[in-house]
């Protein structure tokens, strides 16, 4: 039998000790930093302000216009599409170059206020079990119903880029149970557009419509 | 009491139902919180809280204080304002002082499991761990952006023997041997 198992993550948010006051230094910052910082700093927004939708652009983005007011550069940092991506170091890459060709072209960086440079931080993740788990879509709708936005997230956001498994949780057990059509509505969400609960809400109607099928 | 069941309202449920599956990852562990006083202050009032909700998710938890005269805790009220940048002189003498009373009150203190100590009263109780070995946390709660540099150095030898230190804001991470990783804001 095919079951579904529910897990669910928390997430401790690790301090490097590393930090930026311009662009070169972040450029720089960004070269050392792990891709649990990556994650981090482009996803924590999405986590901890899941009622937002769109959500806010990735802090590198955040701080280039709000803190160093560059506003053009800002827009290219933020305009980077996650969900084109497949894995973290190619997103990591995409900054590197973004940010090096800007220093290429531009000699003179603004330089942060003291006490608002940036601060590198990560993401460490604890994955739990959850009671939930299901055999069938209808079962499965049942347990989406009640398991935590955390849950949610891990099974979308994490499986696909930070555990690098090519798609979401919930499109592969779909796909093994044979259920291709709906595995591929699940896969085409672009998640990064919805707010969680309206991404729940979303996953629920799919799969709600394929069960009365 | 305050009971863990009346924040589903304000948390949900589904938040809740995770701390009960992230205790029993701490089955056999008993937690330990240590600082230097059991009235007035931010770590008094999240302990008064923090002990009856744990012991309601199932963890063993304790709350001890550490003992100190009125010259151990003149020394400490340097050290917590030298952190916040205001210039103090502390003496040899002083942090002599300041050891000398971290080690009495290891021989008052039994350990834990898990060794949560608070702010930089009783920071040099990690001393200890050479003997007893246990996991051992350092939480800081005040401000480090702008530190007495001699002030901070002093503290740094013990506080790089912590397994990890925790800290209130991003901007208070230091340079350390140690990870450190960001608490949750209190209220």
């Amino acid at each position: 039998m095919n079951e579904f198992y529910f897990k669910t993550k928390l997430d401790q948010t690790t301090l490097l000790g590393l930090t930026a006051k311009n662009i070169r230094e972040l450029l720089k910052g960004i070269k050392a930093i792990p891709e649990a910082s990556i994650y981090y700093h482009t996803h924590k927004y999405l986590h901890q302000h899941h009622f937002l939708s769109p959500e806010p652009p990735n802090d590198f983005a955040y701080w280039i216009t709000e803190v160093l007011n560059e506003a053009r550069l800002g827009e290219i940092m933020s305009s980077v599409d996650i969900v084109q991506f497949h894995t973290l170091q190619d997103l990591h890459t995409r900054f590197i170059e973004i940010l090096s060709e800007h220093l290429r072209e531009n000699d003179k960086s603004p330089t942060a206020p003291q006490g608002q440079e940036f601060h590198f931080m990560a993401s460490r993740m604890f994955v739990l079990q959850t009671p939930y788990t299901a055999t069938t879509p209808s079962e499965f709708r049942e347990a989406l119903q009640r398991v935590s936005v955390n849950s949610l997230y891990y099974h979308i956001f994490d499986a696909k880029l930070r555990l690098e498994k090519g798609e979401n949780d919930f499109s592969r057990w779909f796909r093994d149970l044979g259920k291709t059509q709906l595995a591929d509505e699940i896969a085409r969400l672009d998640p990064y557009t919805y707010t969680l609960e309206g991404l729940r809400n979303r996953i629920i109607k799919l799969v709600e419509r394929h069960d009365s099928n | 009491m305050i009971r863990i069941e009346d924040y589903s309202p304000i948390v949900g449920q589904a938040t809740i139902d995770e701390l009960f599956l992230l205790a029993q990852r701490l089955q056999g562990n008993e937690i330990q919180n240590i600082n230097s006083t059991a009235v007035g202050g931010g770590v008094a009032e999240i302990l008064t809280r923090m002990i009856p909700l744990l012991t309601q998710l199932g963890v063993r938890s304790r709350w001890d204080v550490i003992k100190g005269d009125e010259k151990f805790f003149s020394i400490t009220k340097k050290f917590h304002n030298g952190l916040h940048g205001v210039p103090v002189e502390v003496s040899h003498e002083e942090y002599d002082t300041f050891i000398e009373v971290n080690r009495l009150n290891v021989g008052m203190l039994s350990f834990a499991d898990i060794v949560f100590v608070h702010d930089p009263q009783p920071v040099a109780l990690v001393e200890e761990r050479k003997n007893i070995g246990r996991r051992w946390i350092w939480r800081c709660h005040i401000d480090f952006s702008k530190p007495n540099e001699r002030i901070w150095s002093f503290l740094q030898q013990f506080i790089e023997q912590y397994d990890t230190a925790v800290f209130s804001a991003p901007a208070f991470a230091r340079k350390l041997a140690i990870p450190q990783v960001l608490g949750v804001h209190p209220v």
